[in-house]
């Protein structure tokens, strides 16, 4: 691991240069720690896809201690079972939907591929032999929550399958200026769902109609807390609608009663290697009571 | 209460030390880009120096007062006028019912500070009342005040007498060449950049664009090169040498998206894929508060101690300490 300061006030750590779910796991059990630890001066805890940043108070904790701590955990994670107590989280997706298409119909001229839409390139690059199987295999196997950032609520995910099965899709050649809210979107090896509308570079796939992100304290799933659904070590799964599903859960999140399927889990990163498909289908089977 | 006559162009509630405890959710710091004039302001109407006061972007708004109070202002030089007669920078102003303050464009700095005694006593969302607008939260109603509105205050309490002020000494000096010096410490990601690529960083004027806000301050200045590891790397990191796997953002990181480097600031984001290979220190972001676009800043490197001890110092002279009785 790789430490190093921001400034006077953050511990940036970089776990590995690429990523890995086994890179994520370490910098979401040190991060844990640090959290249960409840360390003085420790402002902020921010995990991220293979790495982590701490901010801390120097007026609490000097940097050289603050730099100490950290190394401490680093040990103690190594020689403790990689195992989160988490929970697994149902968010229905409408590929394909008409606004996104808008969208990037809109913005081709950044696209590296301006004669296809983004589905049918993710597709191309990955081998795939069409937008269908493409879908498959995205809303196939769920997905960890490696970080939370970039505006309020927006979750990157990190799909749990092998690396020969990880999907890859470069980031648009120029960044948009619009994203509709709560779009599906991919760039490198990362999903992300945009909590708000705004810019972005992420390839776009389709549209949930689950709102995510609440600053209104509309909706009951959504903790006053944090405002957003979302935090690292979530699992996902995507599960694909059609039109008429998704106007009736739109329906419903207007109407209030709007529900989503999470159950809690127990992730274990020893079980799962062993047998990725198998582990993944017992943590999907939490979402239907079993 | 005060009502908003004229907003000003970019006026917002903000306190210190901002929104803490949610960068892990996405949501900056927030807070007054320029601590040192925004505590200043607070203490001489005797408030507690991180108490909720008004940031003004280069043009301040015109406010008028139900009751009386005590009002400073701070910062940028905005000609704060009552009821159409000049009152000082940095120095207790006792206002009466029914008067109006009026601030006009900055003629020197970017953003001027408006603290009332009492603190403005808009809700605490997420543990603080700084507004960021980009997620509709804190401030008056999730943004920028607007004209018609009214601000409520909250308990006054005693304070200094007007026509106190502020040592000369112990206010951050504007320089008049319109060149800043800003402190950083190196990294996270310096080791992305080849030897003659800091150097260059360090020795190069850099221009303030016309994009410098609250997000984040655009710089125009010489090409970067690059080390190896920014061209020789997995490919989740991204094609362009400056691309990283999405990583966390120090505040106040040095951001640099393909050729251009993004100074991170108070609304920042909290996390992206391009890489930060320096960072400017707490003590110098009052600097980033007060310069203007086409000013120009130099870089100068500090370590993680030095950066302490300056702020250290900053923080004595932003506090009470500093006021100087009237006469």
């Amino acid at each position: 691991m790789r430490y190093s300061f921001g400034g006077d006030e953050h511990i940036f750590v970089e776990v590995d240069e690429s990523m890995s779910l086994e890179a994520f796991f370490k910098a979401l059990f040190i991060t844990n720690a640090v959290r249960d630890r409840a360390i003085d001066g420790v402002t902020e805890i921010c995990p991220a896809n293979a790495s982590f940043q701490i901010k801390f108070d120097p007026d609490r904790i000097s940097p050289d201690d603050m730099l100490a701590e950290l190394k401490k955990l680093e040990a103690a994670a190594e020689s403790s079972a990689p195992v989160i107590e988490t929970r697994i989280i149902e968010m229905p997706v409408l590929y394909n939907d008409p606004w996104t298409h808008e969208t990037l119909m809109r913005f081709r001229d950044r696209h590296q591929d301006p004669k296809a839409t983004d589905l049918e390139y993710a597709a191309r690059v990955n081998g795939k032999e069409s937008v269908e199987a493409f879908i498959e295999a995205h809303s196939g196997a769920p997905w960890f929550v490696s970080m939370v950032g970039f505006v309020a609520g927006l979750p990157f995910l990190y799909q749990m399958v092998d690396r020969p099965r990880q999907l890859e899709v470069p980031k648009y050649l120029r960044p948009r200026t619009d994203t509709p809210k709560l779009t599906v979107g991919y760039g490198g090896c990362f999903t992300a769902v945009y909590s708000v509308r705004g810019a972005g570079g992420y390839q776009m796939f389709g549209i949930t109609p689950m709102p995510i992100y609440d600053p209104k304290s509309e909706h009951a799933y959504i903790s006053d807390d944090t405002m957003c659904l979302f935090r690292p070590g979530d699992i996902v799964k995507f599960r694909r609608i059609g039109r008429e599903a998704y106007d009736a859960a739109v329906a419903d999140v207007e109407a209030g009663r709007f529900t989503p399927k999470i159950a809690p889990v127990t992730f274990s990163l020893d079980d799962f290697n062993a047998d990725i498909d198998g582990y993944n289908r017992k943590l999907e089977g939490a979402l239907n009571g079993r | 209460m005060i009502e908003v006559i004229a907003p000003g162009l970019e006026t917002s509630v903000q306190d210190l030390p901002g929104r803490v405890g949610y960068w892990e959710q996405g949501f900056p710091p927030s807070g007054p880009m320029d601590r040192w004039s925004f505590r200043l302001a607070n203490v001489l109407v005797g408030n507690a120096p991180e108490a909720a006061a008004l940031e003004c972007q280069f043009l301040g708004p015109t406010l008028r007062f139900d009751a009386p109070a005590r009002v400073a202002v701070t910062g940028a030089d905005m000609r704060p006028t009552l009821d159409g007669a000049q009152v000082p920078l940095w120095t207790t102003i006792a206002v009466s019912a029914g008067q109006v303050l009026a601030l006009g464009p900055a003629l020197t700095g970017a953003r001027g500070y408006l603290a009332v005694s009492g603190g403005i006593d808009v809700p605490v969302v997420l543990g603080s009342r700084s507004t960021f607008h980009m997620a509709g939260v804190g401030g008056m109603e999730g943004h920028a005040i607007k004209a018609g509105q009214r601000l409520p205050l909250g308990p006054a309490s005693d304070g200094p007498v007007a026509g106190t002020s502020v040592a000369p000494a112990a206010r951050p000096a504007f320089p008049t060449d319109g060149r800043w010096t800003i402190e950083v410490v190196p990294g996270p990601d310096d080791d992305w950049i080849d030897e003659a690529g800091q150097a260059r960083f360090l020795s190069s004027d850099w221009k303030v664009t016309a994009k410098a806000n609250r997000t984040g301050f655009r710089l125009s200045g010489p090409e970067w090169s690059f080390a190896p590891r920014a061209t020789q790397k997995p490919p989740e990191n991204g094609d362009d040498p400056s691309n990283i796997i999405d990583h966390g953002y120090p505040f106040g990181a040095v951001n640099l998206a393909g050729a251009t480097p993004i100074i991170l600031v108070n609304d920042g984001p909290s996390a992206g894929g391009f890489i930060n290979p320096y960072t400017v220190i707490t003590a110098a972001f009052w600097k980033l508060g007060q310069s203007r676009p086409n000013e120009i800043y130099r870089f100068h490197a500090v370590t993680v101690e030095g950066a302490q001890a300056l702020r250290r110092a900053q923080d004595a002279l932003a506090s009470a300490a500093s006021l100087v009785p009237p006469g």
